[in-house]
C-alpha cells in the first residue's frame, strides 16, 4: 500500500528547503527573490553575475575598437553602483558619468550635485554635471551635432531647426525661464513627467553624441520598465514600447541605451546597496509626497509594487511582453518628432 | 515593566516623513496591553502615532507598510522573518527603505 508521506514530490522546487540558502545550501537565508531563497554573500555574487552578464552582451563593438561609454547618474539607487563599471574601466575607450541637475525644479531640496560628484570622481571616472535648463542652451545642441533625427526638413540645419521651433516666439528668454515657461504650459502632473522624461532623454542623447560615446548606461530596473510600459500605455503611447524601452539603436545608428539592471527588481537594488554600505541620495520627483493617484506614472508604480509584493513574477512578465513588440521597417525611416524623437 | 530598545532607520526618501532624520532610536514596551510580545504590526502603529511627521497614508496602507517600501529586520528581509507577526527583540534594527521613484 502506498504511503502518502513517501509520494514524491510535485513541481519545480517543492523539495527545496526554505531554511537555507538555496545557492549554497548552508547558510541561513537573509532575502528572498522570486522564489529563491539567498544568504547575503550568495545574493551579492548572483546580482553582480547578472549585471556583468547583462552587461557584456550589449557593450560589444568590432575590435580592436573599444566601446564608449555614457553612464546616467541620478544619484538614486540604480545608479549608487557606479563603481561596476570602473571594475573594467580598461576595456572602454571611453567611460563618461553624466548627472543632469533639476536642482531649479525643486528649490526647496538642497542640490545632490556636490555629492554624485564625488562618487564619481572617486571611482576614476570622468564627470560631466549639466543642469536641465542646458537643454535650451544653443552651446548644448551644438556641441551635440550631428542631429540629423531633429531635421524639419531633409535640407534644413538640425540646430536651426529647433532653434526656430523653440526659441522663435522668446528670443530673450534665459535658459531657467524658458524650461519654467515650458513646464507651466503642462496643467497636468502626468503630462509633466513626461515633458521632463523627455528632456532628460534629450540631454542624454546630446551628451553621448559630445563625447561621441555610442552607449548610454541608465539604471532602468526591471520594475521600471513594468511601470514604464504599463503607463505608457495607459497614455496611448503603446507604439512606442520598443523605442522607449528598448535600446534605440533602430532609430539612432550612432547611439543605444542599456540598461545592465533590466532583470533586477527595485528591491534587489536596494538590498545590494544596504549590504554593501552604499547609501543612495534622495533625487526627488514632481510626485514626492503626493497621493497615489496624483499622477498616471504613480499610480502604475503603485499598482506594480503592489503586483511585486503578492506575485513576483508578474513585473518580468510585463517587462518581457513588452520587449517582444517589435517597431516596423518603414518606422524608422520616417522624420521624427522634434520633441519625443519618435515618427 | 520590560521594555525594547530598537534602531530604526529610513532611507530612500522615506526620511522626510520622519523630520529628516534617519536614525531613530526608540524604547518600546515588550508587551502589549493584552499581555501578547510586542511585534512589528504594533511597531508601525507606534510609528505611525509617535514619530510619523508626514501623511500616514504615504507609510501605512491596510494595516501594512505601502507596497514598495522594503523592510528588513537586523538586515533580513522581513518575508523570512514572519513579516507582521515578528516578536520583536531587544536591540532589534528595524530598517525601512523607499523602493518607490522620488521616494
Amino acid at each position: 500500500m502506498c504511503d502518502s508521506a513517501d509520494q514524491p514530490a510535485i513541481g519545480r522546487h517543492s523539495k527545496r528547503s526554505n531554511n537555507v540558502c538555496h545557492k549554497c545550501l548552508a547558510a541561513k537565508p537573509t532575502l528572498k527573490i522570486r522564489h529563491t531563497y539567498y544568504c547575503q554573500s550568495c545574493f551579492l555574487k548572483a546580482f553582480v553575475t547578472k549585471v556583468r552578464v547583462a552587461l557584456g552582451k550589449v557593450l560589444r563593438v568590432p575590435p580592436p575598437a573599444k566601446p564608449r561609454v555614457l553612464v546616467a547618474i541620478s544619484g538614486g539607487h540604480a545608479s549608487r553602483k557606479v563603481d561596476y563599471l570602473n571594475t573594467e574601466k580598461k576595456k572602454f575607450e571611453t567611460l563618461v558619468a553624466c548627472h543632469i541637475d533639476e536642482g531649479l525644479l525643486f528649490p526647496e531640496i538642497q542640490s545632490n550635485a556636490g555629492t554624485i560628484k564625488q562618487w564619481v570622481m572617486d571611482c576614476g571616472i570622468t564627470y560631466e554635471g549639466i543642469s536641465l535648463e542646458d537643454v535650451f542652451k544653443r552651446e548644448v545642441m551644438e556641441e551635440a551635432r550631428p542631429l540629423p533625427w531633429l531635421c524639419t526638413s531633409p535640407t534644413s540645419d538640425p540646430v536651426e531647426s529647433v532653434y526656430k521651433a523653440v526659441f522663435a516666439h522668446a528670443p530673450t528668454l534665459t535658459p531657467q525661464a524658458l524650461l519654467q515657461q515650458y513646464l507651466a504650459s503642462a496643467t497636468k502632473l502626468s503630462t509633466r513627467e513626461d515633458l521632463l522624461w523627455h528632456l532628460k532623454q534629450t540631454l542624454l542623447h546630446q551628451m553621448a553624441r559630445k563625447h561621441r560615446c555610442e552607449f548610454i548606461v541608465v539604471g532602468d530596473t526591471c520594475t521600471r520598465l513594468a511601470v514604464k510600459a504599463i503607463a505608457m500605455t495607459s497614455k496611448g503611447r503603446g507604439y512606442s514600447l520598443p523605442f522607449d524601452l528598448g535600446s534605440g539603436a533602430e532609430w539612432f545608428q550612432d547611439v543605444q541605451f542599456v540598461r545592465p539592471f533590466r532583470d533586477c527588481m527595485d528591491r534587489e537594488v536596494v538590498l545590494y546597496n544596504r549590504f554593501q554600505g552604499l547609501e543612495a541620495v534622495h533625487t526627488p520627483s514632481s510626485t514626492t509626497g503626493l497621493p497615489v493617484k496624483s499622477s498616471i506614472d504613480r499610480l502604475t508604480e503603485d499598482f506594480i509594487k503592489g503586483l511585486d509584493r503578492d506575485f513576483p513574477s508578474t513585473t518580468s512578465t510585463v517587462v518581457r511582453t513588452a520587449a517582444k513588440l517589435k517597431p516596423s521597417q518603414e518606422a524608422a525611416q520616417q522624420p521624427a518628432c522634434l520633441l519625443c524623437r519618435i515618427v | 515593566m520590560a521594555s525594547l530598545a530598537l534602531t530604526l532607520e529610513f532611507g530612500g526618501g522615506m526620511e522626510l516623513l520622519f523630520g529628516n532624520v534617519k536614525t531613530h532610536k526608540v524604547t518600546l514596551p515588550a508587551h502589549l496591553a493584552n499581555d501578547r510580545p510586542t511585534n512589528i504590526k504594533a511597531l508601525i502603529g507606534w510609528i505611525r502615532d509617535n514619530l510619523l511627521q508626514g501623511k500616514p497614508e504615504l507609510f501605512i496602507s491596510d494595516g501594512t507598510v505601502r507596497p514598495g517600501i522594503l523592510v528588513l529586520i537586523n538586515d533580513t528581509d522581513w518575508e523570512l522573518e514572519g513579516e507582521l507577526d515578528y516578536e520583536l527583540k531587544d536591540r532589534d534594527t528595524i530598517v525601512f527603505i523607499s523602493t518607490l521613484h522620488g521616494g
